[in-house]
């Protein structure tokens, strides 16, 4: 007997179609040559990349995206990756309660947290601020890049730290030999999903701007003020090129399944 | 026995080695991201508290206060109680459609074998993983008068009016389902992975229809999913601001539209405190009644054994 009957395999290919749909739409809209959200384009151009790249205020919102993007994947994956080398090594109690405070944000609308976040580092005056924007996106991010990491360590051995240390391994060695080559491929996944949910945050992009840290996706919603045409699509295909690159390499390092917290039969 | 043993003398050894840095690194290892999370997500969640007592004070300001008006003035005020219950009814609607397309593909998704599949999970992942004004607009071609709808609408009915779908009810639920359907999906595909393939081959080789085993055996194992992923999507749509604020009009407000607003455009930071901390609240109420619903299912399970 077939595993999945017909009624099923048809709402999962409405569904599936139902998700894709969005992108099929807005990555012609961005090459087309209409000034209006035509669909479809009556014809080719790249005119509004052009016109994206023509935008101080856009490009200089692209540049800042990645940096602080960067800043926060570099920041999240070595504070996350050494927490949870730190609580492999937890048991009990004491370990639930470390994982359940970390995953408490997760349950919480990112709104909340984008709000509270910039009532806070007003308080700090860090708010409008480049590294207030960083910090934002580092604790957007950690909840997730945490489950991951640890995640990707379940078959963590911690018996050959022991080992190599008692057979006289200096600590840096041990971290070399023992510990790195079982943790890489975590970190990574966890440095992929860092990255791409920067990219991906609206929220704290845009309740953290400042004058001097605007990033792109509050560049276009300045812009969008004004009028919507298809240079919102350009920046839409850069926005899904990052992600779609992301997801490959995320999908090539642990696979979505471990991602999904789905066991593999 | 050697077991217990051994494992008392690696305690013994590892208690003696307190100064020993790789035993102390171990030991202060978990602390970073429990500091971070207590200073930026605990301290910034009371400093929001703090300001939904404060008093707004005209040009943007605000005057410490321990004022309960900004919450008098949300619950006397019929406009923002419309609003709270219009945010309650699309985050029903909204779960309600993400659970009817979401289980389908859920269990597709973990029950079929096919080489594509590493695509297909990128195409339920990748709205999550993106950002959404890219989705937003994607909708707001989709739903526009020269958009492929309308398109589609006049090669059909040459002489039909354009439909005006942005701005209406359906343009929001439509695309709040799309940004919630990969959080349900999530919890549920982790759920049907957890049941055993033979459970259902079992009951199918005993005779059960396909609906059968769906009701009997499916459903209610994958209940913790289903209730997980109703919470997550509910929880999506009290963060959406953007697909109101685009794809909405006057009859489509919702509080998270509210506190952008509020915050963002009319500088009136302790009353969108307030509504902030008020979504927060229907986020844990919404917390406990899944968590009792978990427990629920549980004894229900048991007593029916």
């Amino acid at each position: 007997m077939k595993k999945v009957g017909p009624g099923m395999l048809i709402v999962s290919a409405i569904a599936l179609l139902f998700l894709v749909a969005p992108i099929f739409v807005a990555i012609p809209l961005a090459f087309s040559n209409a000034r209006t959200l035509i669909f479809p384009p009556p014809g080719w151009s790249l005119m509004w990349f052009e016109a994206f790249f023509k935008r101080p205020d856009f490009v200089k919102g692209l540049r800042i995206s990645l940096v602080s993007a960067t800043a926060s994947t570099i920041l999240v994956t070595l504070i996350a990756g050494i927490t949870a080398y730190g609580v492999v090594h937890m048991h009990g109690t004491k370990k639930r309660l470390v994982s359940l405070l970390l995953n408490v944000p997760l349950l919480i609308p990112v709104l909340v947290i984008g709000i509270a976040m910039l009532f806070f580092l007003a308080r700090l005056r860090l708010s409008g601020t480049l590294p207030g924007l960083i910090l934002g996106q580092v604790m957007l991010c950690l909840p997730l890049v945490f489950l991951i990491i640890l995640a990707a360590l379940e078959n963590y051995n911690p018996n050959l730290e022991d080992a190599a240390a008692s057979l006289g391994a200096p600590p840096l060695l041990v971290f070399r030999e023992a510990v790195l080559p079982q943790v890489t491929t975590g970190l990574a996944a966890g440095a992929a999903l860092a990255f791409i949910t920067s990219m991906a945050d609206t929220t704290m992009s845009l309740f953290l701007r400042g004058p001097g840290a605007t990033p792109l996706p509050a560049a276009m919603i300045a812009y969008m003020r004004a009028r919507i045409d298809p240079m919102i699509g350009s920046s839409a295909v850069i926005f899904l090129c990052i992600s779609i690159v992301f997801l490959i390499i995320i999908n090539r390092l642990i696979g979505f399944e471990a991602v999904m917290g789905v066991r593999e039969e | 026995m050697t077991q217990s043993k051994s494992s008392l003398i690696k305690k013994r050894i590892v208690e003696a080695q307190w100064t020993d840095p790789m035993v102390l690194f171990r030991r202060l290892a978990v602390a970073p991201a429990v500091l971070l999370t207590v200073i930026f997500f605990v301290l910034p969640i009371m400093r929001l508290a703090q300001i939904s007592f404060f008093r707004n004070v005209a040009g943007g300001l605000m005057e410490p206060a321990a004022s309960l008006e900004n919450y008098t003035a949300f619950l006397g005020d019929p406009y923002y109680l419309t609003t709270l219950g219009q945010t309650l009814l699309y985050g029903v609607i909204v779960s309600l459609l993400c659970l009817l397309l979401g289980f389908p593909l859920s269990y597709t998704m973990v029950r079929i074998q096919t080489r594509a599949k590493p695509l297909l999970l990128g195409i339920i992942l990748y709205p999550l993983l993106t950002n959404a004004l890219v989705l937003v607009f994607a909708w707001l071609v989709i739903f526009g008068y020269q958009g492929p709808i309308n398109k589609l609408l006049l090669f059909l009915v040459p002489s039909a009016e354009p439909l005006r779908i942005i701005g209406t009810p359906t343009a929001i639920i439509i695309s709040m389902t799309h940004a919630g359907l990969p959080f349900m999906v999530l919890p549920l595909m982790a759920a049907i992975s957890n049941i055993p393939v033979s459970l259902e081959d079992a009951a199918a080789s005993l005779g059960a229809s396909r609906a059968a085993i769906m009701t009997q055996i499916v459903i209610p194992l994958a209940m913790p999913g289903i209730l997980g992923g109703c919470l997550i999507a509910f929880t999506s749509v009290l963060s959406g601001f953007l697909f109101p604020l685009y794809l909405g009009s006057n009859a489509t407000n919702i509080l998270p539209l509210q506190i952008y607003e509020k915050v963002s455009e009319a500088a009136n930071w302790p009353f969108g405190a307030a509504i902030t901390f008020i979504v927060l609240l229907m986020t844990l109420i919404l917390i406990g009644m899944g968590t009792l619903g978990k427990d629920l299912v549980a004894r229900l399970a048991r007593s029916s054994d």
